[in-house]
């Protein structure tokens, strides 16, 4: 049943076993995870089943970085969340990202590989990624590819999948919940607060409110909040103000350890001639699911180089979009704007006179919508783009400010940096890939660290993939909530969602989210609800 | 003749010269370019220039005399450097511009066509 709470009595109590705070998608694969066991679940969405401009604006930021993008245009706030838009990127984590490693400082999650994987089984089904596996063998035969790195010892090819078209949660699984007995979804219903019992560490209502300046509240004897990587620290943030940080943050750790994907395009692959990469490096369909090739770094070279993990993939790009010139032009430019002379100035106006007409092309579409040269637009080779595993730093972070949102909620304000030794740790890697002996019968690597300034501050792109601030731990001094997702210092109060991972891994988390949102779900089913 | 024609002249002779040397070096650095005759050869002729430069600046060994001596020692003939550079890369010999990682023989080879260019 679904329900609006525009449309409910004033101050109305609902009671329920179980209540869901959010419904993305977490929150709605939680809720499908447990209406077999046939208690009474509320999920409170703040949102409604389309998306409204007003409620969005709940995700603006009061300040982000100017390189980071304010979180309001990178996630959806009504039913299925994030899957309104995302582009259904899947691969499970490497069983490496799981582990303490010494080189990587607060890494290693209180659980392994081994004990989330069978749950992603069953989150792979519900992105609808599980048709063939991720195993690069069975594709490479079902394409008739050759694998680039068959030769090397460090790198390896590995598959990630989306699925075409990219399943929207709600939409998928909407139906299910909203035609079962014993769920209720409320809608335009945000949450502003909880009701906690300091003695007890018991939450016994979450408070709600909507745009008619209405509040309702919700008793339940389990509360599980899925609002996202950056909501979930902000709300727990909110309620601590009242309860003293009794919830979970004792330890000061709530929104700190904040993690992207960061993402650079800082290599290109330039292959021999008539040597393309195979189709499944540049991304192909079969049956319904989109398969991309890419490279990965093995474990024991991520341990002999002590590098974080990383996903590169190849894309195909045409002269113009490699031109040397066209950076070198970018470069001068900007400088002169800061009335500076960059370094190798002479290098650049080479660059810029070798690349005269990519430099003219770009003009010309640029301020007449039209295209001259003929040969940009030819195939130049591939642009080598790096999705990075960011080193958790507890001085990125989320963190409330003084401004508020119309509901009364303090917006949020964001630190965030990549380190230089993520950023040198991304170099090694990419220059590992340069010289790997199975690049040299395919073609050569340039690495572009004569942009490195451009690379890390205006190029950089993200994964949008907000995690690690309310962090998973076995130990309250250095994380959130405990390995069964309980946030400490509560009895029944969980969180899911990429907020409780340690660390980031290198590829999109949605997968993973869900996998950790059924291995709670089960173990909800196995202890507290029977 | 202009300076365009004279590079172009200059470096056509010089690949037809050495093709059966250097094509898998040349297609290496400029992959589209340099064996379409309806391209222009200029790129791939300026990285070679690029090359012949970097080389100047950074090793005391001339291109030619680093050539022939490594070919020695690995012991192929100059028709050979595919295989030459598929022994440096597991040699760890690498020569950098620019950001391109190249194997340093085929570099050396390089940089001899392009110091023909920079005449």
């Amino acid at each position: 049943m679904i329900i609006d709470a525009n449309n409910i009595e004033s101050k109305s109590i609902f009671k329920a076993d179980i209540c869901i705070l959010g419904g993305g998608i977490a929150g709605i694969v939680l809720a499908n995870e447990l209406l077999s066991t046939n208690k009474n679940i509320i999920l409170l969405e703040s949102g409604s089943e389309q998306y409204d401009d007003k409620t969005q604006g709940l995700y603006e930021a009061e300040s982000t970085p100017s390189i980071f993008p304010n979180p309001r245009a990178s996630r959806l706030r009504f039913l299925g969340g994030s899957s309104n838009h995302w582009e259904n990127s899947t691969e499970r984590f490497s069983p490496i990202d799981f582990k303490k490693r010494d080189w990587i400082s607060d890494s290693g999650w209180p659980l392994t590989y081994g004990e989330l994987e069978p749950y992603y089984t069953k989150a792979e089904e519900y992105a609808k990624v599980d048709k063939g596996g991720y195993q690069f063998e069975f594709w490479k035969e079902k394409f008739n590819s050759t694998d680039i790195f068959s030769k090397s010892t460090l790198f390896s090819s590995t598959v990630s999948k989306s699925s075409l078209y990219p399943t929207q949660f709600y939409r998928e699984y909407g139906d299910n919940l909203a035609r079962a007995k014993n769920i209720k979804i409320i809608t335009n219903a945000n949450v502003v607060n909880l009701k906690y019992n300091t003695e007890t560490q018991v939450v016994n209502s979450a408070i709600f409110r909507t745009f008619k300046d209405e509040q309702h509240q919700v008793d339940a004897n389990t509360f599980i909040m899925c609002f996202g990587g950056i909501e979930n620290a902000r709300m727990l943030l909110t309620f601590n103000e009242k309860y003293k940080n009794k919830l979970g943050n004792e330890y000061d750790n709530v929104g700190r350890y904040f993690m992207e994907h960061p993402t650079v395009r800082a290599a290109h692959f330039l292959p021999l001639q008539e040597n393309k990469l195979d189709k499944i490096y540049e991304g192909t369909i079969d049956d319904e699911l989109y398969i991309t090739a890419r490279a990965s770094l093995s474990e024991a070279a991520q341990m002999a180089h002590r590098t974080n993990n990383l996903r590169m993939y190849f894309t195909k790009r045409s002269k113009i979009e490699l031109s040397a010139g066209i950076s070198s032009s970018h470069i001068i430019s900007n400088s002169i704007k800061n009335s500076e002379t960059p370094e190798e100035f002479g290098g650049h106006l080479l660059n810029i006179i070798k690349d005269i007409d990519h430099i003219a092309e770009a003009f010309l579409r640029k301020e007449l919508d039209t295209s001259f040269f003929d040969s940009t637009h030819e195939f130049g080779g591939y642009q080598i783009i790096s999705m990075i595993e960011q080193t958790p730093d507890r001085n990125n972070r989320v963190q409330l400010g003084k401004e508020k949102d119309s509901l009364g909620i303090k917006k949020v304000k964001i630190d965030f940096r990549v380190t230089e030794t993520d950023k040198e740790k991304t170099w090694t890697t990419l220059e590992l890939l340069a010289k790997d002996p199975s690049i040299q019968s395919i073609g050569r690597v340039r690495l572009l660290k004569d942009r490195d300034s451009r690379i890390w501050t205006s190029q950089l792109g993200f994964g949008q993939h907000h995690m690690g601030t309310t962090k998973m731990s076995d130990n309250v001094k250095s994380g959130v909530v405990d390995p069964s997702l309980k946030v400490f210092g509560t009895k029944n109060f969980y969180i899911s969602g990429s907020s409780v991972f340690p660390t980031g891994g290198h590829v999109p988390p949605t997968l993973t989210i869900i996998a950790v949102t059924i291995r709670l779900a089960h173990t909800l089913k196995s202890t507290i609800l029977t | 003749m202009t300076n365009l024609t004279r590079r172009k002249f200059c470096s056509l002779l010089l690949l037809t010269i050495a093709a059966p040397i250097g094509s898998s070096s040349a297609d290496a650095i400029a992959p589209n370019s340099i064996r379409n005759s309806s391209n222009e050869p200029s790129s791939a002729l300026n990285e070679c220039e690029s090359v012949y430069k970097e080389w100047i600046k950074n090793e005391k060994m001339s291109p030619a005399q680093y050539f022939f001596q490594k070919i020695q020692e690995y012991q192929l003939n100059p028709q050979q450097t595919s295989e030459a550079t598929t022994l440096d890369f597991e040699h760890n010999n690498f020569f950098e511009v620019n950001g391109l990682k190249l194997g340093k023989t085929e570099a050396s080879f390089l940089a001899i066509i392009g110091s023909n260019i920079a005449m």
